[in-house]
């Protein structure tokens, strides 16, 4: 007898674990606006996401049905690149703890400044997951992902009025937890 | 700083959010008037409501303002312009790949000076500072180590710019996974050139350098089949660094390769060889099993490490694909991954040329170096890993205490005896005979036997039938096998199973056959000699003519093997597995059904997952009652294995329904009016929890005799804990203290080990004597030891709510609000925790207690009643209105405000 892996039958692969396939695409795809040369123009995270759906969607990762939790999902997988990026350009800065560097650019500081912002959502978005998930979701869709309340509306399957004050309650919660 | 996440910050939290939420839904002018008019018991809201509502009327703030901007990953990204530039003597080619902080770039001498192509190493744009000094350092372990087995370094420099660079031999090949998948390399070819890799380790390892980041992306094979180790760029040389840049390391371990780093390493600890000996560890599960050993959860850094200190490595003939290579990897293969994957550096090879040298024992046929795990040392390893399924052995330490849960495979013997005589209708005759044959032959009229005498003598004629035709002697061992191991008289069954079978064929009679098989190896397991077992259950399982119905009959039996040896996850695994075949398995009987879900309800809870647990078990009782069968042993087995995980989870009111209705089904078939001690134990346990002491001073009582009589000191111990709690509640210190002497002195006598349940609950209750009499100092030393032996074995079950809530007591007895607070706080948690899906526990009703006692103390009397009512909550919940800490809460919430 064959001995599947997952004992209770195997469903069809889930969205979930396209997570490795997702993440280095996410990954790829902000690198390479860089190596065609040139800056890129959208300075959003919306159109990486809805890059690596078309391009998943063509290598037959995923199905068209698919796309409305393809999007929450990918907001989910964006945030973790972000905070991977901004972890590690933090470590870097303190020199990954073996000495500490300053960076003297103002460019630098900005960055910096918005980095910390993002790393304290990321934590607070933790202990928020405990309360209320769909809060986390809008959070993830529309600030690490840049997505648009119409979108996100229609990957959690409500109206964009419902998104738009689960934002704004998301928002004052944030910034509550994190004395802002 | 991020939030903290202790209950208290959740439940504040879900309830800010529904006080805005209705707040929101007002127009913005009846929120004043609505402010205004909150209840005194959200007064600890309104600041924040305030903000928060003050905040979304303007709406002219920028926190959150603009979404990530994607230069924020960007800029950490490379930039392009050496694509097109020449980096020192080289102009790059193309990009090769890209590590954590450098990118690898396929150049040539731009001068023309040589033709050879070089794997050119460049720190990432903008990060050039902090990485110099690393690369450096790359280039001078690269200059020490020279292996054909490790790729070269050509040349090093740095640019005009300041940017260094590395030049390294650049390897046309594949990665060692994918060169082998591409393949479809058989096991020894992997394991051959897994040796390679082993070769280029040891030599960097006896030049002190230590890796720190193997994985197959780094180890790469040339077409020629050649192994080239590459990237040390997070390689450390093992003298003359402190640890001062671990940090370092365990980020990047975090960042790019947790898949493959050690505990010590995703732990941030110094770093030694043994890290690269379990990095390579994986890096060889991989390469067999096709998969890695665990599955990283990546949402957070603390999930991340989570999984990988705590997660079980399966043995990895378990992941094979198919049946030759699981065949393949049994055995010595996993031993050897087992080996180097143990969590405990010291536990895994000394070095990786031990690791090699029994990878080499093994491809020449000669025995490897590296033990199997035992019995103790998988328990232990199982302790050590799993804080969850600890809950599970949480749940047998308990039922220790309180009993012990009936091990389901005995009880399944007589049905299983059943099913075969059913099934094999042709048979039955032959097997009535038998059975007939003992009673009326083998006993005299009048005689007094035991089943000991009972038993030999069935065995005697068991073996008698030599002449009788091969069937019926087949028949006569199975059931007299099965008699024996009802028993726990293995050795025998074993014995009589080994000869049966050896006197005939398969094809005699496939479907006894298989059973038999099956069962003897079961005995064999629990003789000791698992791994014999698990190859005869396996051998009928995976063999395709195997029956379904016999496939999950063996399945319940080798998940009975793992979850013996602790292996709690392969547990859980087998008994779903069993029961997928069983569906295919037309009129299943009411019987097995039943005792399927109860087993895999065990299971659940063995793993730590009290909700499915309850679940399972609610199903078997009900398969139990559409086959008219709840009043069978079989269903008392599952009612009380129920109880006992109800009581885990805090909920010993219900617990205590399943043991009446156990003690109901023993009441029918007990001889002589006596019923199984566990069970009087449990029941005992249970009436103690609900505070009726009465009820539980008669049962413990009952007890003593009965444990002392069968001599098992572990219900002996129980018997005096128990009685020792029920004198200390009714205030009566000294005749506590002196059940207290009595458990005592059966500890000392037979030496019962000091981790156990019954040695811990003696503990407690002399903890809560010492409390009592106001010897604080004694107990906070005491309670110390106990919270101590938890940690040490990693075990969260609702006993350590209740020595969480002891210590509190202490501190505030002695003046300490704040350490008292905090362990009245680790003890909810606690209580959260084990509860499972049940809305209410005893345990977190008993914490929330404490809580609302010292927020009263603190004068903070809101606080205080708002935990009086999350504890009355609780309490009702669990343990019913009249129990003393449901009266006091209740006592609490009234008091005026």
């Amino acid at each position: 007898m064959n001995e599947p892996g997952n004992p209770a039958g195997t469903p069809r692969p889930r969205v979930e674990e396209l997570f490795p396939a997702l993440y280095d695409e996410l990954r790829r795809l902000a690198r390479s606006r860089l190596a065609g040369g040139g800056r890129p123009t959208l300075l959003d995270t919306r159109s990486l996401v809805h890059e690596a759906y078309m391009r998943m969607q063509k290598d037959g990762g995923v199905t068209v049905n698919d796309r409305e939790h393809f999007l929450a999902y990918a907001a989910s997988t964006m945030r973790s690149v972000v905070i991977d990026f901004v972890r590690r350009r933090d470590a870097e800065r303190r020199g990954g703890g073996a000495e500490h560097i300053t960076l003297h650019t103002d460019a630098a500081a900005d960055l910096g400044a918005q980095d910390d912002e993002i790393l304290a959502v990321h934590d607070a978005l933790e202990l928020l997951a405990k309360v209320d998930l769909r809060l986390v979701r809008v959070v993830e869709m529309r600030y690490f992902a840049g997505l648009n309340d119409l979108e996100i509306g229609e990957a959690l399957g409500v109206t964009d009025r419902t998104v738009r004050r689960d934002w704004d309650r998301a928002r004052l919660l944030l910034a509550e937890m994190l004395g802002r | 700083m991020p939030p903290s996440e202790t209950p208290i910050a959740v439940e504040r939290l879900r309830r800010l959010n529904e006080l805005v939420k209705e707040a929101l839904a007002l127009p913005a002018g009846e929120r004043e008037g609505w402010l205004a008019s909150r209840p005194a018991e959200d007064a600890g809201f309104l600041e924040a409501l305030r903000d928060m509502l003050q905040r979304a009327s303007t709406g002219t703030d920028d926190f959150m303002h603009r979404p990530v901007d994607r230069s924020v990953i960007e800029s950490a990204l490379p930039a392009a312009d050496e694509a097109q530039g020449l980096v020192g003597p080289y102009r790059l080619v193309r990009e090769l790949g890209e590590g954590g902080m450098a990118t690898v770039w396929l150049a040539e001498r731009a001068d023309g000076a040589m033709q050879r192509q070089v794997a050119l190493k460049l720190p990432r744009l903008g990060w050039a500072r902090g990485l110099a000094e690393r690369m450096a350092r790359e280039r001078d372990i690269l200059a020490g180590l020279e292996h054909p087995h490790i790729a070269r370094l050509y040349d090093a420099g740095v640019t005009e710019e300041g940017r260094p660079w590395l030049a390294m031999e650049f390897v046309d090949g594949q990665p060692i996974d994918r060169y082998c998948a591409a393949r479809s390399a058989g096991v020894d070819e992997r394991l051959a050139l897994f040796l390679q890799v082993c070769e280029a380790v040891s030599h960097a390892h006896a030049r002190l350098v230590v890796h720190r980041d193997l994985k197959p992306s780094n180890i790469l094979v040339t077409n020629a089949g050649s192994v080239r180790l590459l990237d040390f760029g997070v390689a450390k040389l093992l003298e003359g660094e402190g640890r001062a840049d671990t940090g370092l390391t365990q980020f990047h371990g975090r960042a790019f390769t947790p898949d493959y780093a050690s505990p010590e390493q995703v732990r941030g600890e110094a770093l030694g060889t043994a890290s690269d000996v379990y990095s390579l560890g994986v890096v060889l599960y991989e390469l067999l099993a096709g998969q890695r050993p665990y599955r990283l959860k990546r949402e957070t850094a603390s999930a991340l490490e989570e999984a990988v200190l705590d997660a079980e490595a399966p043995p990895a003939s378990s992941r094979a694909l198919d049946r030759r290579q699981a065949k393949a990897l049994r055995g010595d293969l996993d031993t050897i991954l087992d080996k180097a994957l143990r969590k405990r550096p010291a536990s895994r090879y000394a070095s990786v040329e031990a690791f090699a040298e029994d990878i080499r024992r093994h491809l020449a046929g000669e025995p490897v170096l590296a033990q199997p795990p035992s019995f103790r040392y998988r328990a232990g390893k199982f302790l050590t890993r799993h804080r969850w399924p600890v809950a599970a052995i949480g749940a047998i330490v308990l039922a220790l205490t309180a009993g012990v849960a009936v091990a389901l495979g005995e009880a399944r013997e007589a049905e299983r005896q059943r099913q075969v005589a059913l099934e094999l209708n042709r048979h039955t005759q032959s097997a009535l005979e038998f059975v007939n044959s003992v009673i009326t032959e083998g006993i005299q009229t009048g005689e007094q036997l035991t089943r000991e005498d009972l038993l030999h003598r069935a065995s005697a004629f068991a073996e008698g039938r030599r002449g009788a035709n091969a069937i019926d002697r087949l028949i006569a061992a199975d059931t007299v096998s099965s008699w024996n191991m009802s028993a726990g008289r293995n050795r025998d069954a074993e014995q009589i199973l080994a000869s049966a079978l050896a006197s005939t064929t398969p094809q005699a009679a496939p479907i006894l056959y298989g059973n038999m098989t099956c069962r003897r190896g079961s005995a064999l397991a629990s003789l000791g000699r698992v791994d014999e077992g698990i190859a005869l259950l396996m051998g009928v399982i995976e063999d395709p003519a195997t029956t379904d119905a016999i496939a999950g009959y063996c399945l319940q039996r080798r998940a009975l093997v793992a979850r013996y040896s602790g292996d709690a996850a392969n547990a859980l695994r087998y008994v779903l597995l069993a029961k997928e075949r069983y569906a295919r398995v037309d009129n299943l009987s009411p019987t097995v059904r039943g005792l399927l879900e109860g087993e895999l309800g065990y299971a659940y809870s063995l793993v730590g997952r009290p909700a499915e647990a309850d679940r399972h078990y609610s199903e078997g009782i009900r398969a139990f009652r559409e086959g008219g069968r709840e009043n069978s042993l079989q269903a008392l087995t599952v009612e009380n294995n129920w109880g006992i995980a109800l009581v885990s989870m805090g909920n010993p009111l219900e617990a205590l329904a399943r043991y009446d209705r156990a003690l109901d089904i023993a009441e029918r078939y007990a001889v002589k009016a006596q019923v199984p001690p566990y069970l009087i134990s449990n029941r005992g346990h249970a009436f103690l929890l609900l505070a009726r002491l009465d009820e539980a001073q008669e049962s413990y009582e009952r007890l003593l005799p009965i444990a002392e009589r069968t001599g098992d000191a572990n219900f002996v111990v129980s018997a005096y804990v128990g009685l020792a709690e029920v004198e200390l509640v009714r205030g009566k210190l000294e005749a506590a203290q002196s059940r207290i002497a009595e458990a005592e002195a059966v500890v000392a006598a037979k030496r019962l080990l000091p981790g156990t349940a019954p040695v811990r609950r003696l503990l407690t209750m002399k903890i809560a004597l010492l409390i009592e009499r106001g010897r604080l100092d004694e107990a906070r030393r005491l309670v110390d030891e106990v919270l101590a032996e938890f940690e040490r074995a990693q075990l969260k079950v609702g006993a350590l709510s209740i020595s969480l809530r002891q210590r509190s007591l202490i501190h505030a007895r002695q003046g300490r609000d704040a350490e008292a607070f905090a362990d009245a706080e680790r003890s909810l948690v606690v209580a959260r925790e084990t509860q499972g899906a049940k809305p209410h526990s005893l345990y977190a009703g008993a914490a929330w207690v404490a809580l609302a006692r010292l927020h009263e103390k603190a004068g903070r009397r809101a606080e205080s009643r708002a935990a009086a009512r999350d504890a009355r909550e609780q309490l009702l919940g669990s343990v019913g209105e009249s129990h003393p800490l449901s009266k006091e809460a209740q006592r609490r919430v009234d008091a005026a405000g």
